[in-house]
Formats: structure tokens, C-alpha cells, sequence
């Protein structure tokens, strides 16, 4: 049944996530179109184009679903890893911020999601957890439809095994591995026994299926075909019992849903059963009847244009607003790549004598694969990579089923010729398309101008990263001679040559590439760039390196340990660092005296053990101190005070009081990086701007979580680079001695005040006139802070601000220039690229051609290894060509006539003389027909060669693709109908349910429990209840839960034991509670304030039984809680302070 | 090459390999679009050309010594456009556009060609003194634009060179190991 569209814009508002009402509007649009022909056909394709939010609508079907049946079972399938948790990602944002209703369905009290997600590593996973409980969001990956079990047989008996023991109940004769074939595929038709029905399948990146379902192709297809109950099949009911149909519905996802033939969807149809009235799209028939196909494809696929209006209120579709750069070269648009130098021109010539000769041979019949010529990326070496269980040389290998290929038929040939002139010449063999590119990349490091760049050949990665390091390094030692005083230059060059010398010994170990950085490593540092090695880690020693000032702000003393502090209490009162005391006297009507002893007493609660008396912790203290002052003494500043002591300062006090020096107070009034910008209006309104949320707490927590980007900036990436100069400008040394001297006055000033000056120089000089500095990066983030928080950081907004600093040394953490990644994807780089800042440059192979968001900082991409299809060509610069991406927000500005360099760039690396020029040509014409297919639903007759035969290309004549350059109007639109009033209106759970249902639920507070006395707290979050119940002369802390299980009203109630290790006492512990009616909880995260948790949980019923139920909950968690505490933490009565701020948390991420 | 590849090429190089144009008349042109720029141009081109007629000559002679080798002796020392002999008499004369380097690569190619089928065909070869006793002093000849390269970039290219004619003229066969 049709959803009305007004009945959606009650549940449902998508404008908050994709930068404008407008757009929010066409996707919901989509998503109610999309409901009605999965109602109407069981299945519909969501083709819209790359960037535009394909998966938030498919969460809105979803919602639009399970709102009115909240039984609706769903299961997710994603290409791979990174994909499939972005998807539960996803669904937590799109919950959060787009569902309106809290209806307990779709939505829970708490802003999750109204069901638990479960990511599944594999399909047996997938059959647990099915198996355990159905009714929750299952998130699986494609590739573990593959069963790739390799060529080891105790693999497969493995595999076996635990098939057998997962399912239990199929007969043993069904799991033969007489025949690899037959056993999987009995085990897809196994699966499908054991699984339950789902009310949807959504299929992300669908057109990886577009070979479809066959005995003899896919592997991966096959089984995936079978687990689902593919209709075409007909096993034995005996052995298999249950096989049928899986999925009721079908919603596919896909930017590029054909290449160039409708039988691609076909193909994804029949897959899952689904092509039943479709099988016209499967025939490659004439022109004319392609308009019978297109009006059949419209029933089911929907597809829309993405398009930037400009300032001047043009409206550009993304083949007006990119420009490609086909013609080959990187420096001109629309001009080839030039060889001016002789030697090198030669060397091209030899490389392609030899590479014609391998092509004439008749093993090949002149003909290779699109993409997979070793020498079109490089002339160095070619070792083959480990990935995952093979050696690879490029990626995607699949392409071709022949191993020369597959390896590169160029590779052994090119490698003697390689070695040959290293030996003869010293150095690699020029290869000037990479050394242009080279070149022109190495532009970032002034211009701060992100790019990402494609490459086919694995160990390109490597090789481009290295050159692109090597030419930072130069850049930047240059840098530093030039802007650090002359004094300092003897030693400087000393551990320049310090660095090379460990570079070299590196290279020749091959240890100087570490690959992508781990994120739970300790930065070490490295040789990759003089930046990691004299910027990060711990530095060259006996000198005052970058590392070394990096580590004091890590310090707890020393003048930069608070450097980057907020002085809270100065800022509260509007005083300036020096007249902080005598500005609390005057609020509070005493003198300065009193002030500074109410300060010493009470900022000994703050303070622990002695070496934490140290610099930053006693200013900290003093901060607390003074806060505490003013929430008991001030009426005017109480709320604030407490609110900030609440955010700040709440888990540091402790009973009982050390003794702290007299001049604690003095702490107050010292200067920060912060209390010095403030006095800079234009400067911090750019870098530091004021939060414009009404709510106090909320413009406080914005206004912090945006002091610890701008800090965590400064120390670790780039901008460092500048203070660091400052810093050495000021010292006129390197002597560790000199720092030590300059640090003796902790208040100086002066240190913040030269910052503030480099920052304040480069604001006021026009970004032509200089390089890419602190300022530009710090004012970045500044801008579009919201955006940099959605797409890398969304729990920051819930988390706890002292969580803050450690999720952001990971964040901006090990940062390096340019960054590689192969084999498997690196989160951390990845959110650093979607920063501004390092890493400039971004070179991955086509493992980040799918699912991860790359736009927010980059306009600029180079497919320096070509791909085959279009599809893979448009998902790779779908990767920066996406809502609300640089590009996007760019255009929307600029007021005048869309000119070149604004527009999204789209290189196509390649020299003219030689072959490659044929395989570029190729791959342009197949994606000019590809945007005309999908455009205008025009079927044309160019077949999907993978291959350039050579002799026919090389008869062509050279002609330019022109790039389609007119408005682009999709082929299969939104019907207009569903603009249309009909269908159902009015949600099936109202607006104020949930307001309704917590007003319920605080009454519990209100409630009398017998003999047991609870004292509840005056804040916690929405749909929490915190208390500390008394149980004679102990106390017992817990939290109550607001949740929902199904219809009905569910009240959780969790109690924490405090930090035992429970891995250690496994057996103890579980014996302890086996028979008692609760659960425990195990919290794995060594920094949670506690590990163990007693827990359970109750359906409200009538509401004149809530008191007894909660009652009856509360008082068998919390003693079996304090029995726990006693018996594995003799001694310990903990407090609700100790454990307040993991209680919230399980609200916003607890299970 | 088969006709069709013939007349293309014929047609995208046929002008530029005439030597005089009262042979004009002897292109025809098959196709209707002409396009200036074309892979032949390019290195490329070059190697696919040479690696044409080598495949042709050597079809023509095969493995029966007896063959009629009318055609092959056209291919290499005829006058006719598509021939080895004229080619080279060209480059000799003039640069046609061509640089130095385009006109190096050219003759090595040359060079190869009559190296590989003297070697795989010496009876073939030997029965035509004269003709290949030409086609040596034309190769000597198109060969001397290399000190014209090496005038010009002095630092190292004489070495360079030596390296570089080393592995262009050795023939590189898939799966060969690595050779030095």
C-alpha cells in the first residue's frame, strides 16, 4: 500500500543529512516511491547517481516499513567490511537525526535505532545470530557469499564442521566433500533452511551482481542465490527441508546498475527470483524496441540526476560541473603530457618496442587487458603483493581469467630492463607519466589542495608514496632552512643528514614504508618523511626537534602542558587572565584572601596522589575549585558553574582532600592559547567561532569539542609546522638548554602571542600570496566543524568531553603527507582525508572505489591506473563527487560563469605515444555510451570488451572523446504521482508517545520503594534515571533505562560492580551468579570506569503496577550488584561519581 | 597486414612514406573520416608498423626455403610505398617532421628487422648482395642521427645509448628471463 507523502514528512525528515531541505524532500520522495513498487513488484532498484545519499533513502524505506509493522525483518548486504559497518553507522545517524517520531519501532526513546544491529563476519555468523534472536537489523557482507575456502582440504573439513554444527539437523550425507561444487552448493541451499524469512533484502552496490545467478559462473552469486532459496532450484525436501523463498522483497542499490545492456538487470533481478515479467530486459534486441525495455525497467528503478546550483542560480548536472582532463596531461587542460627530454623520451620508446613485442607475440593475439600493463604506471621493479591469501601485481584481478594477464604480460620484461639500468645507470628508469604527476601533485604542499589517485598496479601505491615523500621532504627541509633563524642551521642540517642516512639504511632493509598506521600503535615516528621523523614519534635526540615540542605539550608540566587549556572560570566572568581572583571577590562580596583560600581547600579534592600535583593538573584543580565557589556562592553564575563542573570536572573529586600549595589560585589567572584568542575577534571568529545553540550546555560542549580540534590540529599535523618555526624563532636555538630557559617563565605570554601573530599574518595575506599554513587549516575545520564532526566523528556531539582528548589523538594522530593503502582500508587515513590537512595526497587501489566518503576536503582525482567498466570509473569519483563535498559547496558560492579550476577535476594520466592511449580511449567511449544509457535509456551496440585488440585500435584514428556536455536528464525518474495526495495517512504511533511514555517513566523517581531508600540524581540524560539505592550501611549505584521491546514499554536497570577484570575470573563470576535471576554485563573497553555490570530488565505493563514491577527490578540488581562488589572488590563501597559517566554512556551505545 | 589494415595504414601514412607525388595516385582512400593525429605517429605506431612487416616477410618466407620470395624482396627492397628501402632513403633525406630521436628509433627498428630475418633467413638474405649491401649503407646512414642526440645532451648520452640500442635490439619473448 502507498504511503502518503505527507504521512512520510511526519515520520521522516532527510533534509538534516543532506545539506538542504530541498534535497531531503526528493529523497523522501524516492523512498515512498521506492515502498510502493516493493508493495506493488517485490522489488525495486535504487539507481540514483553517486554522492546523493542511495543509502539514506533505503533507510527511510526501511523506517516507512517498520513504523506501521514494527516486525519488519531486514537484512542489509554490503560489499565488504568497511561498507557493512558504515551501514550501521548510517543507520544510527539517519535515526538519530532524521526519524522525527520517537516510536518506539522505528526509533527508540533514546534516539537509537529501534532495533539492535548485528554484523555478521560471515554466513554461518549470519545463521547464528538469526538463530538467536530474528527480530534485529542484520548486516552481512557480499564477499562472504564467496565460501573462498582456498586449496587447503582442512579449510574445507573445517568449514564443514562448523556448517554440521550450526546446523545440526540437515543429514550429514548433505555436506560431502567428494565434490567442492556440490558441497557448496548444498550449503547455500543449507543456509537458506536455516534462515528466516526476510521482509527485506537491500543489496548495496548491486551491480557487482550483474553476472547474475548461474551454476557455472559466480561463485559467490551462486551461493548467495541459494541461500536466499532461488526458485530455480529443487533440492531434495528430505535433505532440505525449508528451502524456499527468503526474501519477500528486494531493494537494490547502484550508481551504475548496467554497464551497457539492460541484461545486467536483469541478471540482478533473476538472482533473487525476481525477473518473472522482466525477461524482455534480458534480450539484447534492436533499437526501437529499447524503449519497450526502458518503460519496463521504469516499473521498478528510479534514478536521479545530482546537480549543484551555482550562485548565479545556473543548474549544473555533474558532467557540466567536472572537468575532465582527457587529453592525458596533468598541467594544461585539454593538453597531452609532454616529453621534452631526450633520454626519457627514449626510455619510452624502449619500454613500448618491448611491450609491442610482447603484444605481437601470438600467446596474446596483440591484445591485452584494459588496465593491466605494468609499464603504464611504472617502469621501476614489479614485485608481485601478498593480499589476503594471494600475490597479486594488480588489483581486480578477476578481470581476466589467464595468469599471464593476470600477472601483467608486461611484467618480467620490464622488470630486466628495470634492473638493467639500476645496475648500469644507479637510479630507477625515468617514467615520465609519473614523474608529471609526481610533479603535479607535489603542489599540495603549498596549496593545501587534496587529491586521491587510483592506481591499478598494487605496488604503485608504495612506489607513488615514496616518490611523493621524497619530494615533501625536499620541500619541507627547505622550508625549514629558509624560515628558521640562521643560527640554528649547523645543527639543523646535521640531523637532516642524520635523516637520510637512517632513510637510506631503511630503504635498503625495505623497512622505510610501514604501511598504513595503525591506530592502536604508539606514534613511533618513522623515516617515511622528514615530517614523521622530526615532527612525530620521539625524534632525533640532543636537539630541540619537532617530536620534542610535540611531547612537552603532552607533559603535565611545563608552560605548553596548559597551553592549549581553557581557563573556564576566566572566560565565565568575562575577566582577563591577572583579574581573575579579584573578579570572584567582587561576585561573591569578599576579599581576595578568602577567595584564595576557599580555592586551596577546595581544590584539594581535585588533586590526587603528589606527582599528579603537577602544573596542568593543579591548574585543572584550581579551575574545579573556583567552579565549585561560584555554583555554592553566586546565584548569578550557579547554573553555569555547575554545568561546567559537570562537563569538566566531574569525575575528580575525591572524599578525601590533599594538601595543595597556597598559590593554587594563582593558576587562575594564567593565560592560554584561548583567554589570548579571545582578546582577537576577526581572528577567532574564523578560527574559534562562538556556538550560535540556544542551550548554555550545548554552545559550552560545542565551543570545547572545537578547542580540541583546533589544539589537536596544532600539535600533530601540519600546522605544527608553523608553530614549531615560531617557537625555534623565538629561541635562536636548538639547545635543548635554550628551551629549558625560555620555559622557566611558565606565564609568559609572549609564546601564545607569537602564535597568535603567525596565525593573525597569514589571515590578513591573501591565500595567492603565500603558502597553505596554520591559519587556512585551523579556519577549515572552523567552517565546516559540523560537517568534519558528521562524517567522522558523530559520537563526539554525545560523548563526554574528556573522552574527547584521546579520541582525538587518534584522530589526528601519526599524520603523514600522503598517504597509501592497499589490501585493506585504514580507517584513521581515511577520516584524515576527510579533513583538511595531511594527508594531501590519498593513493589507494580500487579498495577505496566503493563506500567510502572522500568529498569534504577533495576536488581533484587522478585515475593514474585506468579501470575497465564505467561503472568502476563513476564509483571512483563518486568517492569525491557527493552531497554537501567540496566541490558542491565551492560552486554554490562562487556568483560569476562556472570557469575550469573551480569544477571538479578528473584526470586521466597517460602518454600520447604510446598504447595506453588506445585503453584510455576505450574506457571514454564506454562511459560517454554509459551516461547516455542511463540518461536517455538509449541500449547501444558497443560490446563490454575488457581487452584493446591492437592492430584493429591502432586503425582507428585517434579521435578526442568528447565528454557529454549538455544538461543530463535522467532516464527513470520519480512517477509524478507520488507528489500526488493518496494512500496511507496518519502514523501508526503518535508524536507524543514518547513524551508521554517518559513522563510515565520519571514518575518512577517519585515512587516510594518499601524499606529501600534510593537518593536519585538531580541530571541524567533523557530516558535515564540514575540513583544510589542504600542497603543497610552500603551503597549501590545504578541507572534505569527507558527502552522499548516490540509494542510494549521495557524499563532496563544495569548496576556496575567497578573494574574487576572479569576475563580473569571468568568462572568465579559466573559460578557467583548462575542461578539468579539477572544477567551480568562485560564491558571490554580498558578505559570504561568500570568492567562489570549487574543487569536486568522489565515489561511495563498497567501503569498502576510500575512501582511494584521497577521495585521488585531494582532491588535484585542492585543487591546482587553490591553482593558482586563484595565478594571479587572486598573493602570497596563505590559512589555514583566513580561510575556517573559510563552510566550515561549506556544510554547513547549500550546494547 | 590483411587489405583492410593496408589501406588504413596506406591512407594515414601513405602520403607522408611517398617519396615523390606523382605516386599519388596509388592511395586510395577507404574510409571518410581522416583524422591528423594518429597513433602511427607515435612510438607506437612505429612499432606496430615494423612488427606488421616483419610478420608479413617472414609469412611470405616461412619455413619452406622454396617459397616464392618475390614478395618479401618487394617488402624489403622494392620501391614501392610500403617497403623498407624507400623508408630509409627517407629518413635519410629528410626530417619530415620528425625529430631526432623519432628518426633514431625509426632506423633501430629498421635496424632489428634486417638483423632478425638475415639471421633466421640467411640463405634468403645472402641471395640478395646488392640489395642488402643498400639497405646496410641506408641503415649507416639513417644511424648517424644518433650523434646528432648525443651532440646535444653530451652528459652521459653516449653511454646511455649504448645501453639503450643493447636491449632494443634484442627481442623480448613473454615469460623471458630476466636477462644480464
Amino acid at each position: 500500500m502507498r504511503i502518503d507523502l505527507s504521512t512520510a514528512r511526519e515520520l521522516l525528515d532527510l533534509g538534516k543529512r543532506m545539506g538542504s531541505k530541498q534535497r531531503g524532500d526528493e529523497q523522501l520522495e524516492g523512498a515512498v516511491a521506492l515502498h510502493e513498487m516493493l508493495e506493488r513488484h517485490g522489488v525495486a532498484y535504487l539507481a540514483d547517481e553517486v554522492g546523493m545519499g542511495k543509502t539514506y533513502v533505503a533507510l527511510a524505506v526501511v523506517a516507512l516499513f517498520r513504523h506501521f509493522n514494527p516486525n519488519f525483518r531486514v537484512l542489509f548486504i554490503a560489499p565488504r567490511k568497511n561498507i557493512q559497518y558504515k551501514w550501521i553507522k548510517e543507520l544510527g545517524n539517519f535515526t538519530r537525526y532524521c526519524v522525527k517520531v520517537r516510536d518506539f519501532r522505528v526509533k527508540s526513546v533514546d534516539g537509537r535505532s529501534g532495533r539492535a544491529a548485528v554484523p555478521c563476519d560471515g554466513l554461518l555468523e549470519l545463521v547464528h545470530e538469526t538463530t538467536l534472536d530474528p527480530d534485529r537489523d542484520f548486516f552481512m557482507r557480499m564477499s562472504s557469499f564467496s565460501l573462498a575456502l582456498g586449496k587447503d582440504s582442512s579449510a574445507w573439513t573445517n568449514f564443514r564442521d562448523r556448517v554440521k554444527k550450526e546446523i545440526p539437523w540437515i543429514k550429514d550425507e548433505a555436506f560431502s566433500l567428494r565434490s567442492k561444487e556440490a558441497f557448496k552448493q548444498n550449503v547455500g541451499r543449507a543456509i537458506c533452511c536455516a534462515l528466516p524469512e526476510f521482509d527485506l533484502v537491500i543489496v548495496d552496490e548491486a551491480h557487482n551482481l550483474k553476472h547474475g545467478y548461474s551454476e557455472n559462473g559466480s561463485a559467490r552469486n551462486y551461493v548467495l542465490g541459494l541461500s536466499l532459496g532461488h526458485p530455480s532450484d529443487e533440492p531434495p525436501k528430505d535433505l532440505f527441508p525449508r528451502y524456499g523463498r527468503r526474501a519477500q522483497r528486494v531493494l537494490f542499490l547502484s550508481a551504475t546498475p548496467v554497464e551497457d545492456t539492460y541484461r545486467h538487470l536483469y541478471n540482478q533481478l533473476e538472482l533473487f527470483g525476481l525477473a518473472d515479467g522482466f525477461e524482455r530486459l534480458e534480450k539484447n534486441i534492436s533499437d526501437h524496441e529499447d524503449e519497450e525495455q526502458k518503460a519496463l525497467a521504469k516499473k521498478i528503478l528510479i534514478r536521479r540526476v545530482t546537480s549543484i546550483r551555482s550562485g548565479a542560480n545556473e543548474r549544473l548536472t555533474k558532467n557540466m560541473y567536472r572537468r575532465e582532463w582527457r587529453a592525458g596531461g596533468v598541467v594544461k587542460h585539454d593538453e597531452p603530457l609532454e616529453i621534452k627530454d631526450d633520454r626519457q623520451r627514449l626510455v619510452v620508446a624502449l619500454v613500448q618496442k618491448k611491450v609491442s613485442e610482447l603484444l605481437q607475440n601470438e600467446r596474446f593475439g596483440a591484445s591485452f587487458q584494459i588496465g593491466m600493463l605494468a609499464s603504464f604506471e611504472s617502469f621501476a621493479q614489479t614485485a608481485k603483493v601478498k593480499q589476503g591469501d594471494a600475490d597479486i601485481t594488480f588489483d581486480d584481478a578477476e578481470q581476466t581469467d589467464k595468469a599471464d594477464e593476470r600477472d601483467g604480460i608486461d611484467v618480467n620484461a620490464i622488470n630486466a630492463l628495470a634492473k638493467s639500468y639500476r645496475r648500469r645507470f644507479g637510479n630507477e628508469m625515468p617514467h615520465p607519466k609519473m614523474d608529471a604527476l609526481v610533479e603535479r601533485l607535489a603542489r599540495a604542499w603549498t596549496t593545501g589542495e587534496k587529491a586521491l589517485v587510483f592506481v591499478r598496479r598494487v605496488a604503485s601505491v608504495k612506489e607513488l608514496k615514496r616518490k611523493l615523500d621524497d619530494r615533501y621532504d625536499l620541500w619541507l627541509i627547505d622550508r625549514l632552512r629558509k624560515d628558521l633563524p640562521g643560527g640554528v642551521h649547523v645543527k639543523f642540517n646535521n640531523a637532516v643528514d642524520q635523516y637520510y642516512r637512517e632513510k637510506q639504511e631503511a630503504r635498503e632493509r625495505n623497512a622505510d614504508f610501514h604501511g598504513p598506521a595503525k591506530d592502536d600503535d604508539d606514534d613511533r615516528g618513522g623515516v617515511d618523511t622528514f615530517f614523521a621523523w622530526f615532527f612525530r614519534g620521539e625524534g632525533p635526540k640532543e636537539i630541540v626537534s619537532g617530536a620534542n615540542v610535540a611531547q612537552r605539550f603532552k607533559q603535565q608540566s611545563g608552560p605548553l602542558a596548559t597551553f592549549f587549556e581553557r581557563n573556564h572560570v576566566a572566560m565565565l566572568l568575562g575577566a582577563r587572565p591577572g583579574h581573575v581572583i579579584t573578579s570572584i571577590a567582587g561576585v561573591l562580596g569578599v576579599d581576595d584572601a578568602e577567595v584564595r583560600a576557599e580555592i586551596q581547600n577546595r581544590a584539594g579534592h581535585y588533586l590526587g596522589r603528589t606527582k599528579e600535583q603537577e602544573r596542568r593538573n593543579r591548574f585543572l584543580a584550581a579551575q574545579a575549585a573556583a567552579l565549585e565557589l561560584l555554583r555554592d556562592r553566586s546565584k548569578r553564575f550557579h547554573d553555569d558553574a555547575q554545568m561546567i563542573l559537570h562537563e569538566c570536572h566531574e569525575n575528580r573529586p575525591h572524599r578525601n582532600p590533599v594538601k595543595v600549595p597556597r598559590d593554587i589560585a594563582d593558576f587562575l589567572e594564567e593565560p592560554t592559547f584561548f583567554t589570548e584568542l579571545l582578546e582577537e575577534p576577526a581572528l577567532c571568529a574564523q578560527i574559534w567561532p562562538a556556538s550560535t545553540a540556544v542551550d548554555a550546555r550545548d554552545a559550552f560542549r560545542e565551543r570545547e569539542l572545537r578547542a580540541e580540534f583546533l589544539a589537536s590540529a596544532v600539535r600533530l599535523g601540519h600546522a605544527f609546522i608553523d608553530f614549531y618555526v615560531m617557537l625555534i624563532g623565538r629561541l635562536k636555538s636548538l639547545e635543548p638548554r635554550a628551551q629549558e630557559k625560555d620555559e622557566e617563565d611558565t606565564r609568559d605570554r609572549a609564546r601564545i602571542r607569537a602564535f597568535l601573530q603567525v596565525l593573525k599574518a597569514q589571515m590578513t595575506t591573501p591565500r595567492e600570496a603565500r603558502p597553505f599554513g596554520a591559519f587556512d587549516e585551523l579556519a577549515a575545520i572552523a567552517e565546516h566543524f559540523d560537517l568534519i564532526l558528521d562524517v567522522n566523528d558523530a559520537e563526539a556531539r554525545g560523548r563526554r568531553l574528556e573522552e574527547t582528548t584521546g579520541e582525538l589523538k587518534v584522530l589526528f594522530g601519526k599524520q603523514q603527507p600522503v598517504g597509501g593503502m592497499s589490501g585493506q582500508v585504514t580507517p584513521t587515513l581515511v577520516r584524515q582525508f576527510r579533513m583538511p590537512g595531511y594527508p594531501f595526497v590519498l593513493v589507494s587501489t580500487e579498495l577505496l572505489q566503493e563506500g567510502e566518503d572522500l568529498h569534504t576536503f577533495c576536488s581533484a582525482i587522478y585515475h593514474y591506473g585506468i579501470s575497465w567498466t564505467p561503472s568502476s570509473m563513476e564509483q571512483r569519483i563518486g568517492r569525491i563527487d557527493r552531497v554537501r563535498s567540496q566541490t558542491d559547496r565551492r560552486i554554490s558560492r562562487m556568483e560569476g560563469p562556472l570557469d575550469g579550476p573551480e569544477k571538479l577535476e578528473v584526470f586521466y594520466p597517460h602518454l600520447q605515444n604510446t598504447v595506453e592511449v588506445l585503453q584510455v580511449q576505450r574506457v571514454l567511449e564506454r562511459m560517454n555510451t554509459f551516461l547516455r544509457l542511463m540518461h536517455e535509456g538509449l541500449s547501444n551496440s558497443t560490446s563490454a570488451q575488457r581487452t584493446i585488440d591492437v592492430p584493429r585500435e591502432m586503425l582507428a584514428p585517434v579521435r578526442p572523446i568528447i565528454p557529454v556536455d549538455r544538461l543530463l536528464e535522467s532516464a527513470f525518474p520519480v512517477p509524478g504521482h507520488i507528489r500526488d495526495s493518496g494512500g496511507r495517512k496518519g502514523l501508526a504511533v503518535s508524536a507524543d508517545f514518547a513524551k508521554r511514555a517518559i513522563t510515565r517513566f520519571l514518575r518512577i523517581a517519585k515512587m516510594r520503594f518499601g524499606a529501600m531508600v534510593i537518593t536519585w540524581e538531580d541530571k541524567a540524560p533523557e530516558g535515564v534515571l540514575l540513583g544510589t539505592a542504600t542497603l543497610g550501611t552500603r551503597i549501590q549505584p545504578f541507572g534505569l533505562y527507558l527502552q522499548s521491546h516490540g509494542d510494549h514499554l521495557l524499563v532496563r536497570c544495569i548496576s556496575p560492580v567497578g573494574r574487576v577484570s572479569p576475563a580473569e575470573a571468568k568462572d568465579e563470576i559466573a559460578h557467583g551468579i548462575a542461578s539468579l535471576p539477572v544477567r551480568l554485563g562485560v564491558i571490554q573497553d580498558k578505559n570504561a570506569c568500570y568492567d562489570l555490570t549487574v543487569e536486568d530488565d522489565v515489561l511495563l505493563a498497567d501503569e498502576t503496577h510500575d512501582s511494584v514491577r521497577v521495585a521488585m527490578l531494582i532491588r535484585r540488581v542492585v543487591h546482587q550488584a553490591d553482593q558482586c562488589e563484595q565478594r571479587h572488590l572486598p573493602g570497596q563501597d563505590e559512589v555514583m561519581a566513580a561510575f556517573r559517566s559510563g552510566l550515561e554512556k549506556e544510554s547513547s551505545d549500550g546494547v | 597486414m590483411t587489405p583492410e589494415q593496408r589501406a588504413a595504414f596506406i591512407e594515414a601514412r601513405g602520403q607522408d612514406l611517398l617519396d615523390s607525388s606523382e605516386d599519388a595516385h596509388l592511395v586510395v582512400k577507404t574510409r571518410i573520416v581522416y583524422e591528423q593525429t594518429s597513433i602511427f605517429d607515435q612510438f607506437a605506431g612505429f612499432f606496430h608498423a615494423f612488427g606488421c612487416l616483419d610478420r608479413k616477410i617472414r609469412e611470405v618466407l616461412g619455413d619452406d626455403q622454396t617459397a616464392d620470395k618475390r614478395k618479401a624482396t618487394t617488402l624489403l627492397f622494392g620501391a614501392k610505398y610500403d617497403s623498407l628501402t624507400p623508408l630509409l632513403e627517407r629518413l635519410t633525406k629528410s626530417a619530415d617532421g620528425h625529430d631526432a630521436v623519432d628518426r633514431y628509433v625509426i632506423a633501430l627498428c629498421a635496424r632489428q628487422l634486417c638483423n632478425e630475418i638475415a639471421k633466421d633467413y640467411p640463405d634468403f638474405w645472402a641471395g640478395y648482395e646488392q640489395e642488402t649491401k643498400k639497405l646496410e649503407e641506408l641503415l649507416a646512414k639513417a644511424s648517424a642521427v644518433r650523434q646528432e642526440i648525443v651532440e646535444r645532451n653530451p652528459q652521459e648520452m653516449a653511454q646511455f645509448l649504448d645501453w639503450f640500442d643493447k636491449w632494443f635490439l634484442r627481442r623480448v619473448k613473454p615469460r623471458e628471463e630476466e636477462a644480464e
